[in-house]
This record gives C-alpha cells, structure tokens and sequence, in this order.
C-alpha cells in the first residue's frame, strides 16, 4: 500500500512502512474479526455494511472464488515437507513464538484446538457458523480450564463451548452465559487467516500445529 | 567565398556522433524508468534489497527524467540546425523516447489497475443482498459495528474509513 501524504509504502500483511519518508514506522493492528455474515448480523444487529459500488459490483469476487483461488500456483513457496503452499492455516504469535493452526483440523465435531504458545494457554474455536474461528487465552479467573466444545453445522443452537473446571457454558464471543462463571469473558487473542505459504514468509520460524 | 560541398557533408556527418549519444542517453533514460516497474512487477519474487532499491529509484526518478528529459530535447534542438538527415533520424526519437521515459514515470501501471474505496458507504443490515454464507471482516469500537465483505474487500482491497474518529485502513 502507498500513503498519499508521503509516498511511502506499507506491507498489507504487517502494517510496517518498508520504503519512503515513513520507513521503519508501524500501523496499529485494530482488533477485529473475520466471520461469515449470518453469523455478524446476529451478534451485530446494528451493524452497518460497506456499500458496493455500481461502477465495479461486476467485478466483485464470485461465490465460489475460494476455491478458484485454492487452485492457482504461488510465486514464492513454503518450506518443502511443512504444509501445501495454500492451505489455509490460522497464524497466531504470542510472547514472540508463531504457530500456524490448519483450518482443516477445525471441524463440527472437533471445534476446539487447545495449545499453549509463548507460555499461554490459548484455544481456536470454530463458530456455530462453521466457517468463523476465533481465538482467545484460556487464562482466567486464576485459572486455565480446557474447553470442551461440540457443535453441528447449520443448527447454532446446539453449539456448546465449555470449560472442564467448572462447567460453565460460553458463548463465541468467550463470555460465560451460565453456570458459575457467567458473565466473565475470555481474552481475545488476534489471528490471521492466511495461506501457509504467505505466513511462514512473514514467520520463518513458525512452528504447525500437528495435534 | 563558399564552402565546398565536401567540406560541408563532413561537418553534417560529425553531428552524428553527437546525435548517436544523444540517442542512447534517451535509452538510459528509458531504462530508468522502467526499470523499477520490471522488478516490481507482478507474479515474480523479489529479494528485500533488489526491492528497496527499486522503490527508491520509483520514488526518486521523476525529477530526475524530467531533468534529463529537459537536457537531451534543448541538446537535440541546438544540434538540428546542423544535422544532416542521418543525424536527424537519430535526434528525433531521441526526443521522443526520453520525452516518452520522463512522462511513462509518473504513471504505475500496477496502480492503474486497483481501486482502492476512499470514501465509503454502508447500509443497514437488511437493505444489502449478502449471503449469509459469505464472510466479512468486521471491525467493532464503542459498540458501533461495521462490516466489511470479503467478496468486495477482494476487489477493492483498501477501504480507508474512520470508525468514531478513529482513521482505518481496511485492507485484503
């Protein structure tokens, strides 16, 4: 990306200014989400929705461009023998250490990865949706509970996240709606969904979840 | 008293060399300025230091082209006069492939090709006609909401927004 101010450019991927007047200079990660819309609208239902703009909507990606893009070769390649160029992982650092976590071992019946990374315990949690992912730190209260979940795609009401110290049940936005720990939310920790490929280049050192 | 007219085709025939430099600093001059866009461009990998120094002769040629731009046509048009006609062939796309390097620099094509939303727009919920399969990235501050479609961010890929005062850069 390139700033009309100054010219200089920025990488997408870090938000750290590489060449210009800004060199060596850094956007700040806002926290956000990567989730599908159904889902949004529930949890935001006052939510607005970026417009699309007549004079390009032909040009807007199509349904199905996931899996059209799945298929195209990369310029550059991840390590040989680590994971495909483009599966698509989630990347998360914590305390300086990288883990990619493949998206493919988030499933309806196993929805919950739990890890500790940088000497936090965290955990992915795959959404009623099926399709969104979070991550929080298991850190509270003074404790750190593993979590249990179970869910089954297309029906959210069955989806269940809970902890094994006290049972209580949490919700995806990692606030605990009953049991004794209702009303007390996890930490969210930031993730990037990317492609294997493109994450170990910015984290040569990252480490695959294999569990 | 007249100059013969051998004498003057060998001072027409000197301004060729001139004429021949002339020529070939306006391909210096062209490779100048393509030279930052053959490296970034697209589907190829670049090294960190071959791609800093590309950025910095993109962010640093325009002045000079046109300087050099300047000096080869003023150079060119002081010599015409005296030029003979295998000189003049020479002069001429002098000028214009220097004239064409120093203007070809303040365009990027690979800039051309994206566009980026500078002053966006966003509805309720209910009036978009997203599918609630596709994904989003939505960003939430001070309970306000907005939400970003992946299938719009994939074309546009830089949305620049400000959410309660707060300037964004939405990128994909």
């Amino acid at each position: 990306m390139r700033d009309e101010e100054t010219g200089s450019y920025w990488q997408q991927v870090t938000g750290a200014a590489i060449a210009g007047p800004c060199k060596g200079e850094q956007l700040t990660l806002v926290p956000q989400d990567e989730l599908s819309f159904g889902l949004w609208k529930k949890e935001q239902p006052n939510g607005t929705v970026l417009a699309p703009l007549p004079r390009y909507t032909a040009k807007y990606e199509k349904a199905t461009w996931e899996s059209e893009v799945a298929k195209l070769p990369t310029v550059i390649h991840g390590t040989k023998g680590t994971l495909a160029d483009r599966e698509t992982i989630f990347g998360v650092v914590s305390n300086g250490a990288a883990q990619a976590y493949p998206m493919s071992k988030l499933t309806a019946q196993s929805p919950v990865l739990l890890d500790v990374l940088g000497g936090r315990p965290i955990m992915l949690v795959l959404g009623p949706d099926g399709k969104s992912v979070r991550v929080f730190s298991r850190q509270i209260a003074g404790r750190e509970p593993e979590f249990y979940g179970h869910s089954v795609a297309n029906t959210s009401d069955s989806w269940t996240l809970v902890d094994d110290t006290t049972l209580s049940g949490w919700n995806f936005d990692g606030c605990a709606v009953s049991g004794e720990m209702k009303g007390q939310c996890l930490t969210r920790i930031d993730a990037l969904k990317d492609y294997w490929f493109d994450w170990q280049h910015y984290h040569p050192h990252s480490g695959i979840y294999r569990h | 008293m007249s100059i013969p007219a051998a004498a003057r085709s060998i001072r027409r025939s000197h301004k060729i060399v001139p004429a021949l430099c002339l020529f070939l600093a306006s391909l210096a001059t062209l490779a100048l300025a393509a030279y930052p866009i053959y490296v970034i461009r697209p589907f190829r990998e670049q090294t960190p230091a071959a791609l800093e120094r590309a950025l910095w002769v993109l962010m640093h040629n325009k002045p000079l082209l046109l300087m050099l731009a300047s000096l080869i046509t003023v150079l060119a048009l002081l010599l015409w006069r005296h030029a003979g006609w295998v000189a003049r062939s020479l002069l001429v796309p002098a000028m214009g492939i220097t004239i064409l390097a120093a203007v070809s620099s303040w365009i990027n094509p690979y800039e051309k090709m994206f566009h980026p939303v500078g002053a966006p727009n966003f509805l309720a919920s209910n009036l978009t006609t997203i599918d609630a399969n596709d994904m989003v990235i939505a960003v939430t501050l001070s309970g306000e909401s907005r939400a970003y479609p992946i299938r719009e961010m994939g074309y546009h890929h830089i949305v620049n927004d400000r959410l309660h005062g707060l300037p964004i850069v939405v990128t994909y």
